[in-house]
């Protein structure tokens, strides 16, 4: 019955025999599964006279894996292998205390248990194998990086986009279903080597109203070390718009911090604030301004809501365009005291030439590139441009080259960095390009700022912005797009690390100054050797692919009682083809000094010994003359030898006895040394078969 | 071999603080009372004894409860006996007789296996020396249990304490032997302070490796310290060698290593030699090659698998 696993039977209600009759099976007292009786036995339907459903049959499939693994673990501990069916086996009828009997031929035979346990193994495996994926990932996350809680931290602020969603505005303007991606995918290249359109990568084009998205992006910002999203808040005179994902973040209290930066223009057809094609327009009236910090209190009171001292952080995107700057932040701070915070931090955008955030009644400046960078247009040297492009090209790398010469303000400044900046997909022709962008270059630059952050700022202050998260209408977006991947969210972890936050401290301190005895110059010098060997290593290394031996396995001194050694046969001998690189049988004794290691290739004539793969072998330093010490090292290479099984006739359990090993001397006394193999003997725990080299080492 | 800096941890400035024993017993009334008496025999004094029964059907329970009840239980500062309402599996009853420890030391025993007397002491002492929140010594396999095993099943057990110190010798620190395998052995092999195990957040709900896993998450904190002498008897039973347990095994092998990954990908260790990129820079990549893993770091560093969502790399 077990064999094909398969239990069939049959039972019926004599209350009512159409009715078919629930049953549970039991294996090993462990309820597998239940089923019903519901296919037609002749045979009883011939005794009863009705074809009625009288039969059952359970297949292993209805056991799960949970209860395959406990029926596993049960039949193992049975120690009689052969048992009777209802040892193992009982089938209860469902609301009552009643088992069904087994046939007496099944009543008469054995089963043998472990017959049974491939069957269970299999629904194991095959379970295992399906939900391997989900097993898997359920068991790894949750893994929460201590450091990202260290205060003195520089933390580095994304912003963030909350368009990527259609609403009936944006679908009354511009069409319906109309999203960023619609600017996006109609990009066009315009010299062979400007990458446009940019293709996302792990989020594909996605749609902010799932929330599955918002939660994967912040799971993704924080795995490399963003602190936080500045989402840009979308306030005109009362109207909200898209402010579904930032009242999300709150609502679902997502464990990630953000602040809000007011994008106080109007909202024209051509995206770039200006007065004309206005489809939504900010009046700026001293009532407005005060119904906008209302509006913010209950982002403010969220617990994720970045804040300096207590006081939220605020950003204002143009702040020119108040009615009355200072006034107006007067008054907001009023509000917000009233609102039970300490203060409200103001920090002015330095967008369009600002760049006095006292000025305006601002407590900070926050740079926006590609606002107010230096950068020569090439324009002229781009190779093969379309003739018919009337927009700029400028030149990343002058862009990082300047900022990072960039002298520090008199006023607070929180550094901003770009990943890459390109708006000719809005733009088309007329659109403007940050040609020759990098992970790199973007490393380089984010680092000084971080190192900046680390020097000029104090500990509560210490934010470092990034334009942007997702501006892929901008083609400024660290989400990870097809050319490079996550390659800029890595630079990003790269540029918070310690190494690199020494490297540009060293690069901000002039050569000439001096670290003790050393001047700077040198040290730079020194670590630039060492970084450049290391970066050569690593792709010599890579060539080889594996061909590199593993390190020497020290020889460890080992405690005698560990061991019980046995003598083999008078025959039995360790051959070296090869000592240190030489044929093995030139030399008798060799000298090495400690700080050497011993190369060994050969094998073992042990006919009688079985050198399977699964049994251990290690090579042995025995001392000769006054000390017993005994030196073991482990063998981890072995190699199949069907040369030698060959041409000496041996059988089948010498086929294994092929051998490499390289063995660090530097824990071994000085002294003279037999070289012996120790074979390991199939289940003895702690005996070893000895095979002598009948070569002696010298250790001097 | 290279060994971390002893650094100051607050515990160590205790003499000989309190250590929480926990024994998760389940079915081991031939083997309980050597289990418990080789608790009662450490050298160390200052041991609370929480003992924590997973349903056994048998007498397991009731031996270990009547004998401590006698005086012979006087030699604990505290003992705390329970049984679990329904079986809940090792690492679940591990970590809830872990919630009931008022030890700033933890360790655990398997309830069929034993401590050398001097185990405590020695490791507790090491760890001070090291400034170590984790443990371990080397183990030495008994096989006692009656049960009979093919010499295939031995194999692996073959000269344990003798390949369990050559391995732990092998690299160039104990912490990138523990990415070879789990050469900390068992749950029971290991001590550590309770501060450590509430950072690392318990055993996983694992199969095989929940102590693998532990071990290499300690990893990222500090070194542990390894006693280089045979301190746990480890006692032998059948073992199975099916290959739907191997595909668990398989899981649970990417699930250690990738959360081990993604720990020492995502910051940087507080253990200044944990093999790591930051830390062994090219050498840490160069040696999950070697062992095959490389597929596994690549996802954690984000240059996982290609498809038509990822980029071509260009180098």
């Amino acid at each position: 019955m077990f064999a094909d696993w398969q239990i069939r039977g049959w039972a019926l209600s004599t209350i009512n025999v159409m009715r078919s009759v629930d049953l549970e099976i039991y294996i090993c007292g462990i309820l597998v599964t239940t089923s019903s009786t519901r296919y037609s036995r002749v045979d009883i339907d011939q005794i009863v006279g009705l074809p009625i459903k009288s039969g059952f049959q359970i297949s292993p499939q209805a056991i799960g894996t949970e209860c395959a693994a406990l029926i596993f673990d049960a039949l193992k501990k049975i120690d009689n292998k052969k048992q009777t069916i209802d040892k193992i086996l009982s089938i209860k009828i469902k609301g009552s205390d009643s088992y069904l009997p087994f046939s007496s031929r099944l009543r008469n035979e054995k089963v043998d248990i472990s017959t049974l346990m491939p069957a269970l193994d299999k629904i194991i495996g095959v379970r295992v194998r399906n939900e391997y994926i989900s097993i898997r990932d359920s068991l790894i996350d949750g893994i929460e990086s201590p450091l990202n809680s260290r205060a003195d931290l520089v933390k580095p602020i994304a912003f963030y986009l909350p368009q990527f969603h259609p609403f009936p505005e944006n679908n009354e303007w511009w069409g319906d279903g109309f999203t960023e991606w619609t600017n996006v995918t109609a990009a066009k290249s315009y010299w062979p080597e400007h990458y446009q359109p940019h293709v996302p990568a792990d989020f594909g084009y996605y749609d902010l109203r799932v929330e599955d998205v918002q939660r994967k992006q912040i799971d993704l910002a924080k795995k490399f070390g963003i602190q936080g999203f500045c989402y840009y808040y979308y306030w005109f005179s009362g109207k909200n718009l898209m402010t579904m994902p930032i009242d999300r973040h709150v609502e679902k209290d997502f464990e990630f911090d953000f602040c809000l930066c007011w994008a106080n223009e109007n909202w024209s057809r051509r995206w770039d604030g200006s007065e004309n094609d206005v489809l939504m327009a900010q009046r700026h009236i001293e009532e407005d301004d005060v119904s906008f910090i209302n509006s913010c209190i209950k982002y403010f009171k969220s617990s994720r809501y970045i804040t300096i001292d207590g006081a939220p952080l605020l950003l204002v995107y143009r702040v020119s365009l108040l009615q009355n700057p200072s006034e107006t932040i007067a008054r907001w701070r009023a509000i917000v005291k009233e609102a039970g915070f300490p203060d409200l931090h103001v920090s002015m955008v330095e967008s369009f030439g600002l760049n006095d955030p006292h000025a305006y009644g601002c407590d900070s400046g926050c740079q926006f590139p590609p606002h107010g960078v230096v950068a020569p247009e090439i324009n002229s040297s781009t190779k093969q441009l379309d003739p018919s492009f009337r927009g700029r090209i400028y030149d990343y790398q002058e862009v990082v080259r300047t900022e990072i010469a960039r002298p520090k303000p008199s006023y607070t400044q929180f550094r901003c960095a770009m990943p890459s900046w390109d708006n000719t997909s809005r733009k088309g022709l007329d659109g403007n390009v940050f040609a020759k962008s990098s992970p790199e270059l973007f490393e380089t630059w984010l680092s000084y700022l971080i190192n900046q952050a680390r020097e000029n700022l104090p500990v509560e202050q210490r934010f470092v912005f990034i334009n942007a998260w997702n501006e892929w209408a901008e083609g400024a977006h660290l989400e990870p797009d097809s050319k490079n991947g996550q390659k800029f969210l890595q630079a990003v972890r790269r540029a918070l690390s310690f190494d690199r936050g020494v490297m540009s401290a060293l690069d901000l301190t002039a050569d000439t100054e001096t670290v003790g005895r050393l001047k700077v110059g040198e040290l730079k010098a020194f670590i630039e050797k060492i970084v450049n060997a290391n970066h050569q290593l690593q792709k010599l290394m890579k060539n080889y692919d594996g061909a590199i031996p593993d390190r020497a396995s020290p020889f460890v001194a080992i405690n005698s009682q560990w061991v019980c050694v046995e003598q083999g046969n008078v025959n039995d001998r360790a051959w070296l083809d090869s000592i240190n690189g030489r044929p093995g049988h030139e030399s008798r004794q060799i000298v090495m000094s400690r700080e050497q290691s011993l190369s060994l290739r050969g094998w073992i004539h042990a006919p009688d010994a079985s050198l399977t793969q699964a049994l251990p072998i290690f090579i042995c330093l025995e001392g000769i003359e006054g000390t017993s010490a005994k030196y073991m090292a482990g063998v981890y290479d072995r190699e199949a030898r069907p040369d030698i099984v060959g041409a000496l006739n041996l059988g089948e359990n010498s086929l294994w006895c092929g051998f490499a090993m390289k063995g660090d001397l530097v824990g071994v006394a000085p002294g003279r040394y037999r070289i012996t193999a120790l074979l390991a003997i199939p289940g003895e725990l702690k005996s070893v078969v000895r095979v002598d080299a009948f070569i002696e080492l010298l250790v001097a | 071999m290279i060994t971390a800096p002893p650094k100051s941890a607050s515990w160590t400035l205790g003499d000989t603080p309190l250590i929480s024993v926990i024994v998760p017993s389940y079915n081991h009334q031939d083997f309980i009372y050597k289990c418990i008496d080789s608790i009662n025999s450490q050298s160390y004094e200052n041991i609370e004894l929480i003992f924590i029964d997973d349903c056994s059907v048998d007498e397991t329970y009731e031996r270990a409860f009547n004998l401590l009840n006698t005086p012979y239980g006087r030699r604990f500062k505290r003992i705390d006996i329970s049984k679990n309402a329904e079986n809940l599996g090792a690492h679940d009853t591990i970590n809830l007789g872990i919630s009931r420890a008022n030890g700033t030391l933890v360790t655990v025993i398997n309830s069929d296996d034993e401590f050398h007397p001097e185990r405590i002491s020695a490791i507790v002492a090491e760890m001070k020396r090291r400034g170590a929140s984790l443990g371990f010594s080397l183990v030495e396999v008994i096989n006692d249990a009656g049960t009979t095993h093919s010499s295939d099943d031995l194999a692996p057990f073959l000269h344990f304490t003798v390949r369990q110190m050559l391995d732990l010798n092998r690299d160039v620190t104990a912490g990138f032997g523990l990415l070879r395998k789990n050469l900390a052995v068992s749950t029971g092999n290991i001590v550590f302070t309770k501060a450590l195990y509430d950072a690392i957040g318990g055993f996983l709900p694992l199969k095989y490796c929940h102590d693998w896993d532990f071990v290499l998450q300690a990893l990222f904190y500090g070194e542990p310290a390894v006693v280089q002498r045979p301190l746990y008897k480890y006692r032998l039973h059948p073992q199975n060698s099916f290959k739907g347990l191997a595909h668990l095994a398989e899981v649970e092998t990417e699930v250690v290593l990738r959360r081990f990954f993604r720990r020492v990908v995502n910051a940087e260790p507080i253990n200044p030699i944990c093999p790591s990129p930051s830390h062994w820079p090219g050498y840490f990549q160069q040696f999950i090659a070697r062992l095959g893993c490389s597929r596994h770091l690549d996802r954690e560093f984000g240059d996982g698998l290609k498809s038509w969502r990822t980029y071509q790399a260009s180098d």
